[in-house]
Parts: C-alpha cells; structure tokens; sequence
C-alpha cells in the first residue's frame, strides 16, 4: 500500500540550510537585542531610581534648614507665649526636622562618605534640638536669666554658618552626583536605542538576505519546472508522433496483408479456371519443357493416350507421339525440338500416338511456344484425333 | 490528430487512420474467404459491410438495412451475378453497383455491354486499393 | 475614648438612595462583576469603636462616599468623620487608632514618591494589607502585601504607578499631634531598619 504524503524535505537541500542558518541568525539577533535591551532597561531603572534618590536627598537637605528655621520660631513664639498650642507646634517641627534627618540617614544609608559629611551636620541640629530642650526646661522651670544666658550663648554661636557650609558642600557633591547619573541614564537611554535599531537593522538584512535566498530558489525551482513541464510537452508529443508513425505502419503493414491475402487468392482462382480451361479441352493438350518431356497433360490427353498422368510426366512426348513423316524419322534432331528451340509454330503436323495398350492412333499436331518475356520456356502440343467424330 | 513522417513505401490509403464515413456497403460472393478479406478491409477505411453469400440473403439486407453501395461477383453459387444484379437494381435503382470480375470474362465485353447496368467492374486480381478508389469514386 | 477630646454631635450625611436602594445597587452591581463598594451610612467614632464586629474590610465601607481634601496637618478623628473629607493621612490615622483599639495589630507607613505628594497608608497585620484612602470607593479596599516595609512601599507606588524613594514606618498621637518616625529605609538600598531608635528631635 502507497502512502498518500509527500516525502519529507530532506535536510541536505542546501537552500533550506541556509534558510535555516539565517532564520536561526535572526532570532539569535532578536534574543540578543531583547537581552541586551532588558538588561539596559534594569539599568536604565536603577539608574532612574538613583537619580530620584538623589533628587530626594537633595530635597530633604534643602529642607533641613527652613525646617530647623521653622522650628526655632516656634520655640521662641512658645518661649514669649509659654501657649500649649505653641508648645505643641514647636514640638511638631522639630518633629519634622527629625523626620528629614531620619530620612536623609535612609538615603545615606549605603554611602559612606555621605554618611561621613552627614553626621557632623546630624549632630548640628541634634545639638540645636537639645539646647531647645534645654530652652523648654528653663522655661517651665521659670528660670528667666537661665534662659536668657542660654539665649545669648546661642547668638555667639556659629552652628548655623557651619550647617549652611557643611550642608552646601554635601549638596553641591549631590549636585555632582546628579550630573553623572544623568548622563549615566541617557547613555544608557542611547546605548538602548542604537542596540536596538542595530539589531532590528541587521535582522532586517538577514531577513532580506533570506528573502533574496528563498527568492533565488523558488525562481529555480520554477525553472526547473518549466524545464520539465517543456521536456515533458517535447517527450509526449515524440512519443504521439512515433506512435502516428507505429498505428501508420501497423495500418501499412495490415493493409499490404489484406493485399497479398487477396492477390494469392486471385492468383488461386486464376490458376484454378486456367486448368479448369484446359482440361475441358476434347482435344489431347500436353506441356511440354524446350526438351520435350511432358509437364502436363489434360484429360483428353490421357484418354488419347490411355496413360495416367504419372506415367507420362517428365518422360519425352516422343514415347506417345511421333511425327509420321518418314523424313523426320531419319533425323538424327527431334524436329518438335528444334521447332521449340527457334521459337517456330508447328501446325496440323500428321502424327502418330501410340497408346499404352499398343494401339496407335493418328492425330493431327500442333506445337506452340511457351514464352516468358520473349524467352521460350517451353510449349504446348495439342494432338487432334484425325478420325472423323462420331455424333 | 498528429500528422507522421510518412514511410516511403506506405500505401496512400491507410497511412492515415481514415474517419469513418458510416456508408453501407453490401458485399455478395459465395466465398466466405473473399467476404472476409473484403470486410476487414473496407472496415479499416471506414465503411460499414454487410455480407451475403447468396441471391436470398442479399435481397435480405437490402430490403432491412438499404446499403449504399452494393459489390457482388460475377459467379455465385445459386445464382449468375448480373441477374441478381438486376434484381437488386429495382429494389434500390439508384444504389451504385460494383462488379468483381474474374477470370472467366473478357475485360473488354463487360466494359461495352454491361455497363449500362453496373457503375464499374473491378478485376479480383487487381489490387485492393483499386476497388477502394472506385468505392471513393462512387460514394465517397 | 482618647482623654480631651468631647465627640461632636453626629450630624448625618445626606444621602442621595435610601440604604436598601443602594444595598440593592451594590449587589446588582456585583453580579454585573463592576467594582462599586457598598457604603455606609455615616458615622462617628464613638460608633466605630463601639461596634464589637467592626473589622479592617467593614471600616472602609464607611468611608465610601468620603471625598479627598488635601491638609497639611492631621485632622480631629471627628471632623473627619463629620466632614466626610480628608486625605490619606486623616484615613490611615484614623485606621490606625480605631483598628487598634478593636485589637487588630497596625502599622503606619509613609511612602515618599519621586517627584509626588506623600502617600499614607494603614497596615494591618491580621489581613496581610493596608488599607488606602485611594480605594475607598472600590470593591476591594484592602490592598494585599508582604509585611515587610519595602514590600509595602513597592505595592503603593506601583498603585500610584510611581517610583518611591524612602518609606517610613510611624506612629501617631492624637493627644499630641505628633508624627514619631520609628524606623525609615531607602529604595535604593539597605536592610530593614531596627526600630524603636529614640531620637533626639522629640523635644520636650
């Protein structure tokens, strides 16, 4: 039993390797783009994430002074009031500034030197939050000249011009830091962007060199069809011509039989009426050959003679007919020979049969040539009884 | 239908397959031989043959399926030819007829005295092509 | 009840259905497989810390039709109820105190955004989520999350489809309007912090 599907491709059709190769290039490229644009992607996100930790530690430092402003004017708004509603709030600013030097120790966490720059900044405004404390003890306690010397120790202090320097410097490396992962990020922005259009722009090659392939192919591919489809046209009709040629040589051939088949049969019943002819002749007619032995003989022959044709054929008609001229018996020639040998007639010639039983009978003789094409191969005696018919 | 390189010695007659022209011919000779070999042959050129052998089945097929060209010979068994000829001529007078002559006529007193009642005279040792071209020549 | 404060009278918020009505709505709502909570009605806070069934997912369903309105400080639990308006400070402090009393373990978490407000939110250790001021309105008004402060983070900027830069865990007194960071972390880097630091800026 056949199988109905086709054969399976074979591998070693070097087209479709190629093909292969540049379709395995193509996704090899497409994995090494998606791989090379993920890892961009992470990097470009961590990248992003920095520049937003540092825009936020650069926010918080920015903060830390309004906030340490804002919560020294609510202590000395509490110190003038002594209001519970001002202790609270002074309480809550200073709240805040914890809040941002919490946070900004977050941001630092990881970075040494920050955390270096930062921690004589910290333990400025841990300083000015216990001497705000100290401010508030006072207070309560109600010792007014405390307060006040404490008050105008703090104006002779220099904390804030060293918190604004040391605060400017470690913003001003934020600042720094900022550029660089800027640039960090469009680079790897740019370095995203070209892999990408280089990928894609390779694959686009190799995809053209495999359309090129595969458009190479089919177009043999077509030629050798039509090569086919042109060899087979040019096969089918030399197979239709010599077939014309064999049905016209078959019919030639059927029809020369037919012919021949006919001619024999023609040339059957042409001899059978010539010997019907002839032997329904009364007279004696032998055929004779140019030596004149008898081939023939009719049945008027036979019953002149009283001699069966197998008695006489191939034997001299002299043994049954001689010429009765006297002259011809002294001749050293047979006469009727010669007659035939010159091709002469020899007509009404009185001669003598003698029959088997002994009798002898006088006939008159004639003797005609036989010719073939003019050649003399033999002849036809006829012998006619001279005694008068009876009726 | 594709035409050969023809073979030099190739009888015109069949050295294309002839289309059959659906003539009928009917063919009368007491040799079933002869009837044979004109069967087949006439067949091969396309024409439809009926057969008979004698007086009786010729007046047979002429009167169930009217040939349109009849052959006979000379000398039949039950009958002489021309008489049957004939015969034929007033069921179908104008059916052409063609004589196959044989040995025992002269050629010459067929063509002087027989021909106002036959078309033509076709000698049997004349070759078979013969008798087709006068069958073309009378019916097509 | 906390010590100084004297509950407003509850002044009820006009409704636009009666409640069946939008009991009713809710639930052909969620056959039809939309998000619609179902609010309700108003409330005050002695109400809610008297309600003995009161958990994480039935405190949001009060909050349903509450508006947003940004503040700067933290309002009175009762104004926020009676004015049906606050931000998500006002929410997940509220949350915080109310859960809390009930005995449900809270936590207080502040995300800070790059480039954005401040988002707060309440988490609540027995669900496994927080709840957010941004989803009253929906179905699902818990947020399900790790209870690890950078998974928290992580889930509320996703939420807002921001990037955070540091979170902070803290605690908050309605006594004395004070917001104490115990514990802040970075998103760029560093473990989970050690909480429970004293700082030096919780002035007297």
């Amino acid at each position: 039993m056949s199988s109905d599907t086709p054969p399976p491709v074979p591998l070693a059709d070097p087209t479709l390797r190629r093909v292969l190769v540049f379709f395995t290039l193509i996704l090899g490229v497409l994995i090494g783009i998606v791989v090379v644009s993920l890892r961009n992607l992470n990097r470009s996100i961590a990248t992003s994430d920095w520049v937003n930790h540092t825009h936020a530690l650069i926010s918080e430092l920015d903060a830390l002074r309004p906030n340490l402003a804002a919560a020294e004017g609510e202590l000395v708004r509490y110190l003038h009031t002594g209001d519970q509603r001002d202790h609270a709030a002074y309480q809550e600013k200073f709240a805040d500034l914890g809040e941002s030097v919490a946070v900004i120790n977050a941001l630092i966490a990881g970075a040494p030197d920050e955390k270096e720059q930062f921690a004589p900044i910290a333990a400025l405004l841990a300083r000015r939050a216990g001497l705000a404390t100290q401010a508030v003890q006072l207070k309560k306690a109600g010792d007014t000249a405390g307060l006040q010397k404490l008050q105008d120790t703090e104006a002779e202090g220099g904390d804030l011009p060293e918190l604004a320097r040391r605060l400017e410097k470690l913003r001003e490396k934020q600042t720094d830091l900022l550029s660089a992962r800027d640039r960090a990020s469009f680079v790897q922005a740019q370095v995203t962007r070209w892999t990408v259009l280089a990928g894609v722009g390779f694959d686009f090659l190799l995809l053209c060199g495999a359309a090129w392939l595969i458009r190479d192919d089919l177009a043999a591919r077509r030629q050798a069809a039509r090569l086919l489809a042109q060899t087979n046209s040019e096969l089918e009709e030399k197979v239709r011509q010599r077939t014309a040629e064999i049905s016209a040589m078959n019919a030639q051939l059927v029809a020369q039989n037919l012919e021949e088949r006919w001619a024999k049969q023609a040339i059957e019943h042409q001899n059978r009426y010539n010997l019907l002819i002839i032997d329904s002749i009364t007279d004696a007619v032998f055929v004779v050959t140019k030596l004149m032995n008898i081939s023939r003989m009719n049945p008027a022959a036979v019953h002149l003679t009283g001699y069966e044709p197998v008695d006489l054929v191939d034997k001299p008609l002299a043994k049954v007919a001689q010429l009765a001229d006297a002259d011809a018996l002294r001749r050293t020639f047979d006469v009727l020979a010669r007659t035939l040998v010159d091709g002469h007639e020899m007509r009404s010639q009185a001669a003598v049969v003698t029959m088997k039983n002994g009798d002898r009978v006088a006939v008159q003789l004639n003797v005609f040539p036989l010719r073939d094409r003019d050649k003399v191969v033999g002849g036809v005696v006829i012998l006619k009884s001279s005694a008068p018919s009876s009726s | 239908m594709s035409h050969s390189t023809r073979p030099p010695f190739a009888p015109d007659s069949l050295s294309v397959a002839p289309k059959p022209s659906g003539r009928h011919i009917l063919a009368i000779d007491d040799e079933t031989s002869i009837l044979e070999l004109l069967t087949e042959y006439l067949k091969a050129h396309g024409y439809r043959v009926s057969t008979a052998t004698n007086a009786a089945e010729a007046k047979h097929v002429v009167e169930s399926q009217a040939p349109d060209l009849i052959i006979s010979d000379l000398q039949l068994e039950d009958t002489d030819g021309l008489q049957l000829v004939g015969q034929l001529r007033v069921l179908l007078p104008a059916t052409p007829v063609i004589l196959l002559t044989g040995v025992l006529f002269d050629p010459l007193v067929i063509e002087n005295n027989l021909k106002w009642k036959i078309s033509a005279y076709v000698s049997k040792t004349a070759p078979l092509q013969t008798l087709v071209a006068e069958i073309k020549r009378l019916i097509g | 009840m906390p010590v100084g404060y004297r509950p407003d009278p509850v002044i009820p918020a006009p409704n636009s259905f009666s409640r069946s009505a939008r009991a009713a709505l809710a639930l052909g709502v969620l056959a039809g497989g939309l998000a619609l909570p179902a609010p309700l009605a108003a409330t005050t806070l002695n109400e809610l810390l008297d309600n003995p069934k009161l958990n994480a997912k039935k405190f949001a369903n009060y909050f349903g039709d509450f508006a947003y309105e940004f503040n700067a400080a933290i309002q009175p639990p009762e104004d926020f109820l009676r004015r049906e308006k606050g931000d998500c400070d006002d929410y997940a402090v509220l949350a915080d105190y109310v859960l809390g009393k009930h005995g449900l373990g809270t936590r207080l978490i502040h995300v800070r955004l790059a480039g954005r407000v401040a988002h707060a939110v309440c988490y609540v250790t027995e669900n496994g989520a927080y709840l957010d001021y941004n989803n009253r309105k929906f179905f699902v008004t818990l947020a399900r999350s790790g209870p690890k402060l950078r998974d928290i983070a992580t889930k509320v900027a996703d939420s807002l489809s921001a990037n955070w830069t540091t979170a902070s865990e803290f605690t908050y007194s309605y006594e004395t309007h004070r917001k104490v960071m115990t514990a802040t972390i970075s998103q760029t880097g560093g473990d989970e912090p050690n909480p429970g630091q004293s700082s030096p800026f919780h002035v007297e």
